[in-house]
């Protein structure tokens, strides 16, 4: 079934990343990378630490402006726009470190994504619905500052989705959760993906959980694509095996 | 005496305000020294310098000391109030927001402002000490300035064997280039952020004792002498203390030779605006040392 | 209806609205009971209070700190003063050119400086005040060091207890205004996170800049409102360090971020200034130094923002939610 949707998203693509390059003073952080995210797509985003992975996460996001190369987000050219033109037009992200406003209520936090992210009401949910979505119902009222990591990390997730995105940036949320924390957020995102028509791109460390999430995967090592495929594929490209055994193994 | 030619005349603008600069960018690089560990900008800094300068001017009108002389005095005293200012305050703020760093610094920037006032009022200070002036053909280069600038290079080349032949001075470098990294291999960060104030406050306060050799100075003095130190900061880098080295040349140079086309007495705006094109054109690398 | 779940403190209307009516009338009439100088003195009081709310507008809403933020007090000074000389127009309309002046000089320097964050920007702004007096100092289009006198035709001290009364409850009500709406909203994340502001659509730029330009409009028209008290206006008084200094510490023992902090900032504060100024000089320097030196270390959010935190807390505890 995976295949298929993988198949129809080859089509459909919702983001093009197009040889984008990153030097950050005389370092190589990407060189040349290219990635397609089709309709629905759950691409996931692998590679050693050091690979490239947030760097490419902050270009999409306009937190950086790539050296060169372009990223075309639904036809449109949106490289080098600042962040919150590119979360307005549809791509929102997480934050590998939780970034929440701390000393406001889990609603507040969500209330204020929703209300900035994209000028329309989210077609997710209301704030409340969208806390109750993500299992931080019974914590709407506390200060976000006062949740344990698992929870900010579903803020994380919740702030996201309350921009009313059509693009996902997930960077490692499941780090920090329990194991069937993960299995939920596997079956989250399939779920949001489906029902919302959202794409998803997803950087995590735990591979065997993001494996059973993913339609499609990219690996990145220093800088570069060296593999790209279904995950079965990709779990037995020799170049991964090297490119992980070579580094640290995660 | 032959008139001035305008080449003779650039050239000695150039070497003074290379002397200058060698001092405005040592008093900087107390400034950047602490940024670079704490992630502290001491808006006290040129309060400081103050100090020195009154503690100079004291040791003159009571005991006879020569400026020169008493930074045996400001040396180690300004080592002392700052490692004090360290431990009594500064610390106690280093891990909350900039914000309050900032406001913490401006509130022992206006108390000793304040004391001076109180206890010296606002007459203008100096110490008579005619130096006169070394003539090379028709160049004339006072030898006040020239003690300042020998004074600021002896700072420098001390200091550059602090950060590379030393415990603390390795240690204080690890720690401006990464505070985290640098714990975990055994540096105890606290002991290198009381020395690097310490050091901070021993430069800018014995600074105070060369500038008594070059003008007069009063209780509120001391905020002319942060801004020279913030200018040369960004020109320099926050946290860079080569670069404040250059930094300072570069302002010291600028500012006397604008003196050809501009009235001296706007000499403080030339400084803002050098900087204010330098953040401009490179904000990304001034803001870079940011996480 | 969204708004609804904002309410984490419920809006009540005796609370919220009489204690400042009533302030606003007991002021409004007193200059029929009080003597002279203790209208002066309350005179200077509401300028105190409309220029630490107006450092408050930008630095309390935003995190930014302001060191320069006389220049705007200065500018609006200048701004006033020479539009009523030049072109003979009502003193309240050369207040508001000398607010636009100052405004439209924050929007300008805002392209350069807003980009800058935390300690650049503070310098950046710290060195612009410096520059601006040195500048004004040395600049013959605004008389240079000899400045402006107001001609004694304009002397009218109760007209000036109104006008700064005015500008003051303005200013107050413009801060109660941005703290609920949109821009409000936007400045609060900003100032938690601006790098999540910005990942959730907030153009921070924008809503910075805003900011600035209505703390510089507000300090402007207090700035005008004093030149005019004062009578003359040079560079040095107009752009006098211990102008930020005063505003700075009013807001920081209040509580910066708060409405009512400024406000008991600059009566506890002027008070103190008003007797010591009268007994010894330079000491007020010195208590607030000390001041802001203890209340960043023992109460850094200031007497109302510890206040609220204090609310906060008991709240939590009496729900029952534990962390």
């Amino acid at each position: 079934m995976t295949g298929v949707v993988a198949d129809n998203a080859q089509r459909d693509t919702v983001l093009d990343v197009s040889l984008v390059r990153k030097n950050f003073a005389g370092l190589v952080a990407l060189d040349g990378v290219s990635l397609q995210l089709g309709r629905k797509e759950i691409l996931g985003l692998i590679g050693p630490n050091g690979a490239g992975k947030s760097t490419l996460f902050n270009i999409i996001a306009g937190t950086l402006k790539p050296t060169s190369g372009t990223v075309t987000f639904r036809g449109r050219n949106i490289t080098g726009l600042p962040p919150n033109r590119v979360c307005r037009l549809g791509i929102a992200r997480t934050y590998q470190i939780p970034k929440p406003f701390l000393d406001m209520t889990v609603l507040e936090n969500v209330y204020i994504a929703e209300s900035f992210g994209s000028g329309r009401d989210s077609k997710v949910g209301t704030p409340a619905e969208i806390c109750d979505l993500v299992g931080l119902k019974d914590k709407m009222h506390l200060e976000a500052g006062m949740l344990n990591v698992s929870g900010k990390k579903r803020l994380e997730v919740a702030r996201a989705l309350a921009t009313s995105p059509d693009v996902l940036l997930l960077d490692e949320i499941a780090a920090g959760m329990s194991p069937t924390e993960g299995e939920w957020a596997v079956r989250f995102m399939e779920k949001m993906s489906q029902s919302y028509d959202l794409s998803i791109i997803w950087v995590e460390h735990v591979m065997r959980l993001l494996m059973k999430g993913v339609h499609r995967v990219v690996v990145l090592d220093h800088g570069v694509k060296i593999a790209e495929g279904r995950p079965e594929e990709v779990v037995n490209d020799e170049k991964v095996q090297q490119a992980y055994l070579g580094g640290k193994l995660s | 005496m032959p008139s001035v030619l305008p080449g003779a005349l650039v050239a000695e603008l150039f070497i003074l305000g290379l002397m200058y600069g060698l001092l405005y960018g040592v008093l900087a690089m107390g400034l950047t020294i602490v940024f670079g560990v704490m992630k502290v900008v001491n808006v006290a800094h040129g309060d400081f310098v103050i100090i020195g300068s009154y503690l100079s001017y004291w040791a003159f009108v009571l005991a006879g000391i020569n400026p020169i002389l008493s930074l045996l005095l400001t040396i180690p005293f300004g080592f002392l109030l700052g490692a004090l200012t360290y431990l009594g305050l500064i610390r106690r703020v280093q891990n909350s927001p900039e914000l309050m760093s900032l406001f913490l610094t401006f509130g022992i920037s206006t108390l000793i402002g304040g004391l001076l006032l109180f206890f010296y009022s606002p007459t203008q200070r100096a110490v008579p000490v005619a130096l006169g002036s070394i003539e090379y053909g028709s160049l004339s280069i006072p030898v006040n300035i020239s003690i300042a600038a020998a004074y600021a290079i002896a700072v420098a080349i001390a200091l550059r064997f602090f950060f590379y032949r030393t415990y603390w001075g390795k240690a204080v470098r690890a720690v401006i280039d990464n505070r985290t990294s640098a714990i975990l291999v055994g540096i105890n960060p606290d002991m290198v952020s009381l020395k690097s104030f310490g050091i901070g406050i021993a430069i800018a306060s014995s600074v105070g004792s060369i500038v008594m050799l070059l003008q007069s100075i009063s209780p509120l003095s001391g905020p002319d002498f942060t801004l020279i130190s913030f200018v040369i900061v960004v020109l320099g880098g926050l946290g860079n203390p080569p670069g404040a080295l250059v930094g300072g040349v570069v302002l010291g140079v600028v500012e006397s030779l604008s003196s050809l086309y501009v009235n001296a007495a706007m000499t403080p705006a030339i400084g803002f605006i050098i900087m204010v094109i330098v953040l401009i054109l490179r904000p990304q690398g001034i803001m870079g040392s940011r996480g | 209806m969204l708004k609804g779940y904002l309410l984490v403190h419920k809006k009540n209307f005796v609370r919220d609205v009489v204690p400042w009516v009533g302030a606003l009338v007991v002021l409004a009439f007193a200059p029929y009971f009080v003597s002279a100088s203790l209208r002066s003195f309350l005179l200077f009081l509401l300028m105190w209070i409309a220029l630490s709310q107006s450092f408050n507008i930008f630095t309390g809403l935003t995190g930014y700190v302001n060191f320069g933020f006389v220049a705007f007090y200065g500018l609006g000074g200048y701004g006033m003063t020479m539009t009523l000389l030049s072109l003979n127009i009502p003193i309240y309309a050369a207040m508001v050119i000398g607010g636009v002046i100052s405004s439209l000089f924050a929007f300008a320097i805002s392209w350069p400086t807003l980009r800058l964050r935390g300690a650049y920007f503070a310098i950046a702004m710290l060195s612009l005040a410096q520059a601006l007096f040195v500048i004004f100092d040395n600049w013959n289009f605004v008389n240079s060091a000899t400045g402006y006198t107001i001609p004694v035709k304009y002397y009218d001290p109760v007209l000036q207890y109104y006008y700064m009364l005015a500008v003051a409850a303005v200013t107050v009500l413009c801060l109660y205004v941005i703290m609920n709406s949109r821009l409000g909203l936007a400045l609060k994340a900003i100032k938690q996170n601006e790098e999540t502001a910005v990942s959730i659509g907030i153009n921070a730029t924008f809503y910075k800049a805003v900011a600035f330009g209505i703390s510089a409009f507000f300090a402007g028209l207090a700035g005008g409102a004093a030149t005019w008290t004062i009578t003359i206006i040079d560079p040095p008084s107009a752009f006098d360090t211990t102008i930020t200094l005063t505003a700075i510490s009013m807001s920081m023992l209040g509580g910066l971020g708060t409405i009512a902090g400024p406000i008991i900032g600059a009566v506890i504060l002027y008070s103190i200034e008003h007797y010591f100024g009268l007994t010894l000089p330079y000491l007020h320097l010195i208590v607030f130094g000390i001041i802001i030196i203890v209340v960043v270390l023992l109460i850094p959010q200031g007497i109302m923002g510890e206040i609220i935190s204090r609310m906060k807390k008991s709240r939590r505890q009496e729900v029952g939610e534990e962390g």
